[in-house]
């Protein structure tokens, strides 16, 4: 039934006065032209509001002078995406990995607007979230990294993903499960600590995490200068170890040198001997420092000398010599901590002055350790001898300064020193008078050595490091990589 | 009278050369107090001097140079390359401490039946008697410049007279702190190298100490 008025209606009499055309039924649809986006768009000169049903999208369209809007849309430039990511869970052991990765793939649909993507969380200390190439203009992917240091409480942590584009707004939701590491506390003083045997933790082949805590003012030191402090020992090279050190890690000074032969000088003095290492790496590490990793001072160089005399030959004499005058010698100061001095001891062959030694001290121990002085002689007492008509008189001199030891991590002093003798032959002839036969002043050799080498605070030995920042008061001695 | 007066001074002359020693003369020094002796050899021929001091097996020989005024002294050791070193020193060179005497008296006496000259002075040490020959005409003056320590040169020089000592002793509180005795006097003549430095001794080079 077709009314025959300005308005048209269909299986009704009497379309509404608004409508020029009113549809009526209870058991048939209004059917829109059914076209492909191609044969949508090649409909020329669109008049405005032309409405089709896209076969594509099966999403009614009309054109609003512009472009086929979607019933929805508002206008042509309105955003429109989708978004997915690449895994709903993801977990950080925090051994062989610290962050968890999600991919959000996104693809816009419509619009001249970036989709921005934010993750929304509520994380503890020690966890963050970084999100990169966080803008995609029409298709990419930006990736959620999630970071767990390995101070971070375990647990399990939501976050959501919310990627935005002008109105429109994506929800998606991810877990990421942070597991425990074993944990190591350290509350009293222990030498020589392998962390491996010492605490009976999993060696190579079974990569840990590991938390060692050294306790407030809790001392742990090497015992030599062979011994490290603390070393990871035979963990595992993919292991974990985050060390919060409130205490001290205190290597071994090197012992002072001793005297070499001092009738044979040409043979090298032996150096003041280096001090040992504090902290040995053998897998990744975080560092929470707030204690003293300090490595061992060397130990201090020594000197000596004989005066040796002769032989000469000399008028009335004949031969003066050779005969040694003096011998002398001083010993290194040991390097903190503990180094010891070694005892200055004479050579034991026959002299005709003195022997005169004097010893370095040792080191004291502890984080506040003092590292010892090395021995130091002066000397200038003449020696007199009579032959025949000839007074014979040497007036040594002697200045020997031991090096002292190092402090931590410093390198023991050099010895230093100087030695000679003054030769005063005097001719006393009856009758006549004094005559000078000798006047001669002539400089000793002496034997010196150097200080030993400060030890390494810490031998990184290649593993990575984590939040180890050099230089550090804290840190007294190399940090070696 | 002129005539007399030269023929005077002829005669003297004579008698001056007539005087002239050349030998050996031994003495022997102690101190009494350290028991310390040695044996002194003078050899002299005329105003030349050799000076001997004899220790033990040791000799330490002193050439007084009066000519170029050094003094030139060896010993009998060789050194430890076999060779016998001497040294020379200008006279200059010799830290002298010369004795202060006064002289008390001087007076004729006998030395082994020979007539012989006494003085005695006051010295530092004690009273100083000195026994001399003129018989061995020795110019003190001049041997005063090298042997100028020497008590018994310079009490002969006081007194302005020449020869040479034959004995010595300084006493204090009557006790003879010091003797010079003479062993032997022998006239012989003397070969011109005693007083020189043998040719095979070579100069000590003191920078050879180091």
């Amino acid at each position: 039934m077709l009314s025959a008025k300005a308005q048209v209606g269909i299986n009704i009499l009497d379309p509404d006065s608004s409508a020029v055309l009113q549809l009526e039924s209870t058991d048939r649809g209004f059917a829109l032209p059914r076209l492909t986006t191609t044969q949508m768009n090649a409909i020329q000169n669109p008049l405005k509001s032309l409405m089709v049903y896209n076969t594509e999208d099966s999403l009614v369209r009309y054109w609003n002078g512009d472009c086929w809007l979607k019933t929805y849309q508002k206008t042509c430039t309105e955003c429109e995406f989708v978004s997915s990511v690449n895994q709903g869970s993801a977990v950080i052991d925090r051994t062989t990995t610290d962050t968890a990765y999600f991919e959000v793939q996104i693809t816009k649909l419509n619009g001249v607007d970036s989709i921005t993507t934010v993750v929304l969380s509520s994380l503890p200390n020690g966890m963050q979230v970084i999100v990169e190439n966080p803008k995609v203009d029409s298709f990419g992917i930006t990736t959620i990294k999630v970071y767990a240091n390995i101070w971070a409480t375990p647990g399990n942590y939501p976050l959501i993903i919310q990627s935005v584009c002008g109105q429109n707004v994506y929800f998606q939701g991810v877990n990421v499960t942070v597991l425990p590491c074993l944990q190591v506390n350290i509350a009293s003083p222990l030498t020589d600590v392998d962390l491996q045997s010492d605490f009976s933790l999993p060696g190579v082949g079974t990569p840990v995490c590991v938390i060692v805590h050294v306790f407030n003012n809790v001392d742990v030191s090497a015992t030599t200068t062979n011994q490290y402090a603390m070393t990871w020992g035979n963990m595992d090279p993919l292991s974990h170890v985050g060390l919060l050190h409130e205490g001290f890690l205190i290597a071994k000074g090197g012992n002072g040198a001793a005297l070499g032969n001092l009738l044979n000088l040409a043979t090298p003095f032996q150096n003041g001997l280096p001090g040992g290492d504090a902290l040995n790496l053998t897998c990744r590490t975080t560092f929470d420092l707030q204690g003293g990793v300090y490595g061992g001072g060397g130990g201090g160089g020594a000197v000596g000398t004989s005066l040796a005399i002769g032989p000469f030959n000399v008028p009335i004499i004949g031969q003066l010599g050779p005969f040694i005058l003096l011998e002398a010698g001083v010993t290194g100061g040991g390097g903190v901590s503990g180094g010891i001095a070694q005892t200055a001891s004479s050579s034991g062959g026959i002299l005709l002055g003195p022997s005169l030694t004097d010893d370095g001290t040792d080191a004291t121990v502890g984080p506040n350790a003092v590292p010892g002085v090395g021995g130091v002689l002066a000397y200038s007492i003449p020696l007199s001898l009579s032959a025949s008509v000839v007074t014979i008189t040497v007036t040594p001199f002697v200045s020997l300064d031991a090096g002292d030891g190092g402090s931590f991590g410093q390198q023991g002093g050099a010895a230093s020193g100087s030695a000679g003798a003054t030769v005063l032959a005097t001719v006393q002839i009856p009758f006549i008078g004094n005559v000078n036969l000798i006047n001669q002043t002539f400089s000793a050799s002496l034997g010196l050595s150097q200080g030993g080498a400060g030890g390494d605070a810490i031998d990184i030995n290649g593993n990575t490091t984590i939040n180890l920042i050099t230089p550090n008061f804290l840190i007294k001695g190399d940090v070696t990589p | 009278m002129i005539k007399n007066i030269f023929l005077i001074s002829i005669c003297l002359f004579t008698v001056s050369i007539s005087y002239a020693f050349e030998g050996i003369i031994t003495q022997v020094y102690t101190d009494v107090n350290t028991k310390e002796q040695k044996t002194f050899v003078w050899y002299i021929s005329n105003d030349v001097v050799r000076f001997d001091i004899v220790s033990g097996e040791e000799t330490v020989t002193i050439l007084p140079d009066f000519k170029n005024l050094t003094l030139s002294y060896f010993g009998n050791k060789a050194g430890a390359d076999g060779v016998n070193y001497y040294s020379t020193s200008s006279i200059s060179e010799v830290k002298v401490n010369a004795p202060k005497l006064r002289v008390l008296e001087q007076t004729d006496s006998k030395y082994n039946d020979k007539d012989a000259k006494e003085v005695k002075l006051m010295s530092s040490e004690g009273l100083l008697v000195v026994q001399y020959l003129n018989t061995i005409p020795m110019n003190m003056k001049n041997m005063l410049t090298y042997f100028a320590e020497s008590k018994e040169f310079q009490a002969i020089s006081l007194v302005g007279d020449s020869g040479f000592p034959v004995s010595s002793v300084i006493m204090t509180n009557n006790e003879a702190i010091y003797t010079l005795t003479t062993k032997s006097i022998v006239e012989k003549s003397l070969s011109e190298s005693i007083f020189k430095i043998p040719s095979n001794y070579k100069l000590f080079d003191p920078s050879t100490i180091k």
